[in-house]
């Protein structure tokens, strides 16, 4: 059983923010270690994320002992602050940079003294995978993992996406595509013309053509393993030099997320060898897209975080009975 | 004050999630209070911001207003696949009852998003006590609506399987099959279908008191969809009907758009309706 409760704090820019803490209903047994784990919020997405998989994440972690908070930073949700980015690739590309490191290791002292917790992890989607890695060499308290999914090595950026020149196994994966869509007729499908025209009109004719052009000239070429992409987030592996030795850091990424493609081609492929000795762990959700759409694979995804999660000892412990009624209290699901 | 809390609804023995915006002005607006009817799933992902300022601005010119969560949804109790027309419908009656309650408000105004503007309209063509009714693009056709949803799982198919293994029509026979069918991630079942597929706004009848602000909201000019707004609550000679051209907030094609976090036209004219 858990219980869950609204929280609000303040941050360093004195803005209230506010979320969602779960708390396990374990007695106080002193061989119950209190575990904590934050979720961060996905790129502009709000702290239940999409599919509400933070919900079902955080209470399934409360069943199993954890602490956990879904909160959301300056500007998201209910929070105070706001957001001045015309367009949502740029507020990508500042989340990416770090916009909300500061929240998250705000959200970290007021999770831990509030209650009494002895470690963190930090778990996020997208931009929030981002964000927890950046925040993590700037964190005050004991934080000892992280737990990244569909994490994105690269910055959105259509424009930046057009003057790219392609990697031969993404322009392999784009044919491959091409190629899927012409076997299920979708050349008969008028959505599909009308998205097509609707491109023409965006982009040009002659820029779609040179694109094509280039896609297939790049699937047909060797790979060149030590060509960076210009979207490549440097910061990413900055940030990987200065996190402690002792933080465990792990990757989740669906089948089919084309963020998994990005990272084996552009970070395993090109760079990885040089990180061997810092070591990562990697794990893939058959069947997943980069959101963890079906139910299955979403309990398969909790599965793999609970591996990964220090054990909080609650077996030893009694689990005390049902939430009371009243208060902030929510009797668990 | 702006408070985050959970309540109870006690005719289905489970928790909601809200958050109550108490007016930081005294003035005769705090005696109105504005219940938020949200949209479901990733409409109501996509819009939440948008729905708290608003509600901030309520805030800030004197009202009273309640964002929450319906059970299965947001942060609130229970699974989505557990939620009816029955619980939704419950649940707004609930948010009346605890805004009526804990605040000093008199008069209730239901605001209603796509399928949340349906809901609203069903309790307020019920529910005596509920002031006037602000629904923004209201969806009309639920059926249709339900069925239109089924594309998100055809993309899903064609990523994984890499074919359309079943077309929407295949897949509405599942659901009344009692095989359930993920749509973006939420899973519609036979009874969830079955509660609200043939509920058409056109045939609801409000009470002829209930004052009504009707808001397409579009970014082109639609006149066929325009033309249905005249369709609804016809008999009701309190409707004012009004087409404000801007962005869809609720829907996200992908990050080369604008990040919609306010809807200035539509802030202005629900504001002044409300008076």
């Amino acid at each position: 059983m858990f219980r869950e409760e609204p929280v609000s704090f303040k941050n360093r820019a004195d803005q209230e923010l506010f979320g969602v803490a779960h708390l396990p209903l374990v007695s106080n047994d002193e061989r119950v270690r209190k575990i904590g784990v934050i979720f961060l919020n996905p790129g502009p997405g709000y702290r239940i994320a999409h599919r509400r998989l933070y919900v079902r994440l955080a209470r399934r972690l409360a069943r199993e002992g954890y602490y956990a908070l879904r909160f959301d930073p300056a500007g998201i949700g209910e929070s105070e602050g706001s957001v001045d980015e015309a367009m949502l690739f740029n507020l990508f590309t500042s989340i990416n940079k770090g916009r909300f490191i500061n929240d998250v290791n705000d959200a970290a002292d007021f999770f831990i003294t509030r209650y009494g917790l002895e470690e963190i992890i930090l778990i996020g989607l997208c931009g929030g995978a981002m964000t927890a890695l950046l925040a993590a060499p700037y964190c005050r308290q004991k934080l000892t993992s992280l737990i990244l999914l569909s994490f994105p090595v690269l910055f959105n950026s259509l424009e930046a996406e057009e003057k790219t020149a392609l990697a031969p196994a993404y322009a392999r994966d784009i044919v491959r595509g091409y190629l899927t869509n012409l076997m299920n007729f979708k050349v008969l499908s008028l959505s599909a013309w009308k998205s097509l025209v609707r491109n023409i009109k965006d982009r040009g004719l002659h820029r779609l053509l040179a694109r094509l052009l280039e896609v297939l000239r790049q699937a047909v070429s060797k790979d060149s393993p030590s060509f960076l992409h210009p979207n490549f987030n440097k910061l990413f592996l900055d940030v990987l030099e200065r996190v402690k030795k002792d933080i465990e850091i792990n990757f989740i990424f669906g089948e089919y997320d084309r963020w998994k493609l990005y990272f084996e081609v552009e970070f395993e492929q090109k760079i990885a060898k040089k990180w061997a000795e810092k070591g990562y762990r990697k794990f893939i959700i058959k069947n997943e897209n980069h959101l963890f759409t079906f139910q299955e694979s979403q309990d398969e995804l909790i599965g793999v975080i609970l591996g990964l999660l220090p054990p909080t000892g609650k077996e030893v412990a009694q689990v005390l009975g049902a939430a009371k009624e009243g208060g902030q209290r929510v009797p668990a699901c | 004050m702006t408070k985050p809390l959970f309540f109870k609804n006690k005719e289905n023995n489970y928790y909601l999630f809200g958050f109550l915006f108490q007016p930081r002005v005294k003035n005769a607006n705090n005696r109105k209070g504005v219940i938020f009817c949200d949209s479901i799933g990733s409409e109501k992902y996509f819009s939440h911001r948008v729905l708290v300022n608003f509600a901030r601005l309520l805030q800030a010119n004197g009202y009273v207003a309640f964002l929450f969560d319906y059970y299965g949804n947001g942060d609130s109790e229970g699974d989505f696949e557990s939620t009816r027309l029955e619980s939704y419908l419950s649940d707004t009656k609930e948010a009346i009852e605890f805004l009526t309650q804990e605040t000093k408000v008199e008069e209730v105004y239901l605001l209603g998003l796509r399928l949340g503007a349906v809901f609203a309209s069903l309790v307020a063509a019920k529910e005596i006590g509920v002031e006037g009714l602000v629904l923004w693009s209201p969806v009309i056709d639920v059926g249709e609506y339900l069925y239109d949803s089924l594309r998100s799982n055809l993309t899903i198919q064609g990523i994984v399987h890499k074919r359309i293994k079943f077309n929407r029509a295949q897949l509405i026979e599942q659901i009344k099959n009692n095989t359930p069918v993920v749509v973006e991630g939420y899973v519609m079942v036979k009874d969830f279908y079955q509660s609200l597929f043939d509920i058409n706004l056109k045939t609801i009848r409000l009470r002829p008191e209930s004052r009504v602000l009707l808001v397409e909201i579009s970014n082109k000019v639609d006149s066929e969809k325009n033309g249905a707004l005249d369709l609804i609550f016809k008999d009701n000679n309190q409707c004012l009907r009004v087409v404000i051209q801007d962005d869809p907030f609720w829907i996200l094609k992908g990050t080369n758009q604008r990040y919609i976090t306010s809807s200035r036209l539509l802030f202005e004219k629900t504001l002044s309706w409300l008076g």
